[in-house]
């Protein structure tokens, strides 16, 4: 009678320390997801669906050491697999271009926001080399945890993140000139 | 930093072959007001970074909390079962005794028959009328 619930209270504990654990991923789960699915609503949907499906799998999971690599591959694999099904539909892909292309003649017309054109030259990098831009830059990983989530070699992360990073430094100083012709 | 050192990290950042605390440091570098008018360019892709790292999921997600509310749930709808059969209950045992305006209603129609009825047999004797005035024609020459 009396182990009935010391029990349930130790699993109590262990369900509490593992969603502690998953909450502790959740922004750069959410980040990553925004990064490439671009929609702050999808990119929710996402999270909330990779983290039930870690929650699902407590039992399995629980003494993984790295929770975070694997819950970040999850969602890169979550949001490569939903942009394909999107790329299917061709209407949708148009849709997406089209937005796009007002997207970045209103803020052409603006000119204000530098942050926001690094954004774009972030979005229109090679899928790859967003991604691995996005662990190392503003997630922040050593190239041994990139190379986990990614599936990639260290070497090969390292490649992409170059290309990324020369592209978009290309773009900031093609921007910062044009700046400074309307400017004068 | 030295404005040396930075361009040398810059140039090891274009690489990939930062360190984590190489690339904090350029990081803070240009995230000050001042920065040489050279490297000026970076400040908005370091600016870009810092704004995205303040990114969170608004959501709360707790599936704990669920597996509790989902049992509320269990209750709720026990409930709500079974005061929809009382209501189905009450319903029936109140249309097998008609309410007063039922018992009106009948009366209404009976009466109403009845007016029908009589009007009817008033129509009956106005039909004589037609008999009398084909015998008026036979003695009033109209043309």
């Amino acid at each position: 009678m009396k182990q009935t619930p010391n029990k349930s209270l130790t699993i109590q504990m262990e369900e509490g320390a593992f969603l502690q654990r998953i909450l502790a991923v959740q922004d750069s789960m959410f980040r990553l997801a925004k990064r490439l699915l671009t929609s702050t609503e999808e990119a929710e949907d996402a999270v909330q669906e990779v983290m039930t499906k870690l929650w699902k799998n407590m039992s399995a999971l629980a003494t993984i050491s790295n929770l975070e690599g694997y819950a970040m591959t999850m969602t890169k694999n979550y949001c490569l697999d939903r942009l394909k099904s999107k790329q299917a539909t061709q209407l949708r892909l148009v849709h997406f271009k089209h937005d796009k292309a007002t997207a970045s003649l209103e803020q052409h017309i603006d000119n204000r926001d530098s942050v926001a054109q690094v954004f774009d030259f972030m979005e229109a990098l090679p899928e790859q080399q967003k991604l691995v831009l996005q662990l190392r830059d503003v997630e922040q990983y050593d190239f041994e945890t990139i190379a986990q989530i990614t599936e990639l070699s260290e070497g090969a992360v390292r490649v992409s993140l170059s290309r990324a990073r020369k592209t978009i430094r290309k773009q900031l100083i093609k921007a910062h000139q044009h700046g400074i012709e309307t400017g004068s | 930093m030295e404005l040396k050192q930075v361009r040398k990290y810059i140039d090891l950042y274009l690489e990939g072959n930062t360190s984590l605390a190489q690339e904090q440091a350029l990081f803070v570098y240009f995230s000050q007001k001042q920065v040489d008018e050279s490297l000026v360019h970076y400040k908005s892709y370091f600016a870009a970074l810092a704004q995205q790292r303040e990114q969170r999921f608004s959501r709360n997600f707790n599936p704990i909390k669920t597996s509790k509310s989902l049992q509320l749930k269990r209750y709720a709808a026990i409930a709500a079962a079974a005061i929809a059969g009382v209501f189905v209950l009450q319903q029936t045992t109140i249309s097998s005794q008609p309410t007063p305006e039922e018992i009106a209603y009948k009366e209404f129609k009976a009466n109403m028959y009845l007016v029908a009825e009589h009007l009817n047999k008033g129509k009956q004797g106005v039909a004589y009328i037609e008999t009398f005035n084909q015998t008026t024609y036979k003695y009033l020459k109209t043309e």
